[in-house]
């Protein structure tokens, strides 16, 4: 029997080159800003990493949009050393 | 790359230039050029980075250029897409309204400046940075104590500007490395040129100029962008003109005239350059560039400094000074203003 599985819902507004995210190390790749993972449910803490490097001034976003236990939203705009980073830890 | 040479050389200067894209976080006091840059939400870039329209590694974008140089005349637009996570396409239009046939050649050597071209550009990036996830939870548990009512952290640079030494400890736990990047180019354009054979007939030809463009580089964190690009160009130049003074309608008037000798010529050129780019202070970067072209056995310098800045996309405009070998050796000044500053030459 198949191990049953949370979708989860990652959406990206980006237009920087120089943005990467990962969920566990493993490259997530947005279509149209958004990208989906199966995910098993339990205990253990799942990783969310993202890095972009532009000039100052560039915004950006990333977002959590399900489950509703693991929804968050960051949004930031790059300051003059234009870079930023950023780790969250979910469950689902 | 060539626009900020060919921008103005000692002239006027005039560039429009129309960023779009869109953000994330809108102020509640939208502008116009905001609302513009939604416009495009989807389908093209945020913002443009290549005040020039000629880099070889160009970024998602829609602009249009135009200059008002005396002897290097032209209007471009260029629109870029993303073809996927890494790899980006750009189409330009370029259309020249000097005189096709004038005989003084750009400081840049650049035998399609002349020429209506299509150009089109695909380009591919590799990057993938690391943090340390075991000292982020080590932060972030530091954080949560010293914070203790902050609820749904996420921790990030950005947010622990209110803890410098948090900050720095996060920033020494990012590994951002080294990003690559790979692009190749081809442009071909037309021209038109008008000319005499010796019996003074007047003839008229177009021909088609075309280049191939291959391009890499690497972006080291604590060093800038230092890249190299190949190009061979494959060109037709207009042959040597007389002042002939010739009768006037057979009359005892005489008139001077001036006529191209000949049909215009094939030449074939090849171009090696290096370019370095990096910002120096937040209100000033550098972008230096050396081309050397073997069949001539010319030297080409290059050297953009950023300077003019826009409260909302940085360093946006600065001057160009060239030096080449040429001859017994030639100077020129451009001035150009585009958009950001870019650690890329996109």
């Amino acid at each position: 029997m198949a191990a049953q599985t949370v979708r989860v819902v990652l959406k990206a507004k980006v237009e920087s080159r120089f943005f990467r995210a990962y969920l566990d190390d493993k490259r997530i790749r947005f279509e149209n800003g958004e990208a989906s993972r199966s995910l098993e449910p339990g205990g253990r803490d799942y990783v969310l990493t993202w890095f972009i490097r532009d000039a100052p001034g560039t915004k950006y976003g990333i977002q959590i949009a399900e489950p509703e236990q693991a929804k968050m939203t960051h949004t930031a705009t790059l300051d003059e050393s234009g870079k930023d980073a950023g780790i969250f830890w979910f469950k689902v | 790359m060539k626009a900020q040479r060919a921008a103005v050389l000692l002239a006027s200067l005039g560039v429009l230039l129309v960023p779009a894209g869109r953000g994330l976080a809108r102020d509640s006091n939208n502008t116009d050029a905001e609302t513009r840059k939604t416009a495009y939400s989807g389908i093209i870039g945020a913002r443009m980075v290549d005040p020039s329209l000629t880099s070889a590694v160009s970024p998602p974008g829609l602009a249009v250029l135009l200059t008002t140089d005396r002897k290097d005349r032209r209007a471009a637009a260029k629109i870029g897409l993303r073809l996927g996570d890494d790899f980006f396409a750009d189409l330009r239009f370029s259309v020249p309204f000097g005189d096709p046939q004038d005989e003084a050649e750009p400081i840049t050597l650049d035998g399609l400046a002349r020429s209506a071209a299509v150009d089109l550009g695909i380009h591919y990036l590799a990057w993938n940075p690391k943090l340390d996830v075991d000292e982020a939870k080590a932060i972030r548990d530091e954080f949560l104590v010293r914070n203790p009512r902050v609820k749904n952290f996420v921790l990030s640079l950005n947010g622990l500007k209110g803890e410098p030494d948090l900050r720095r400890r996060l920033l020494a736990a990012i590994r951002w490395r080294a990003a690559f990047f790979a692009a190749l180019r081809t442009k071909v354009g037309r021209q038109d040129f008008t000319y005499s054979d010796r019996s003074f007939r007047s003839f008229s030809a177009q021909k088609t100029n075309a280049s191939l463009e291959a391009a890499a580089g690497a972006l080291f964190p604590e060093l800038g962008y230092i890249g190299f690009s190949w190009e061979i160009q494959r060109f037709y130049e207009a042959g040597e003109a007389a002042d002939l003074i010739l009768p006037f309608q057979g009359g005892p008037v005489q008139q001077v005239k001036r006529v191209v000798m000949g049909p215009p010529a094939r030449r074939t050129r090849n171009r090696l350059q290096v370019e370095y780019r990096s910002p120096i202070l937040p209100w000033l970067a550098v972008n230096p560039r050396a081309s050397y072209f073997p069949k001539e056995n010319i030297v080409l310098l290059e050297l953009p400094v950023y300077f003019f800045r826009s409260p909302e996309e940085g360093l946006n405009g600065g001057v160009d000074i060239l030096w080449t070998s040429k001859g017994q050796g030639r100077f020129g000044l451009a001035l150009f203003i585009g958009s950001a500053f870019s650690l890329t030459p996109d």
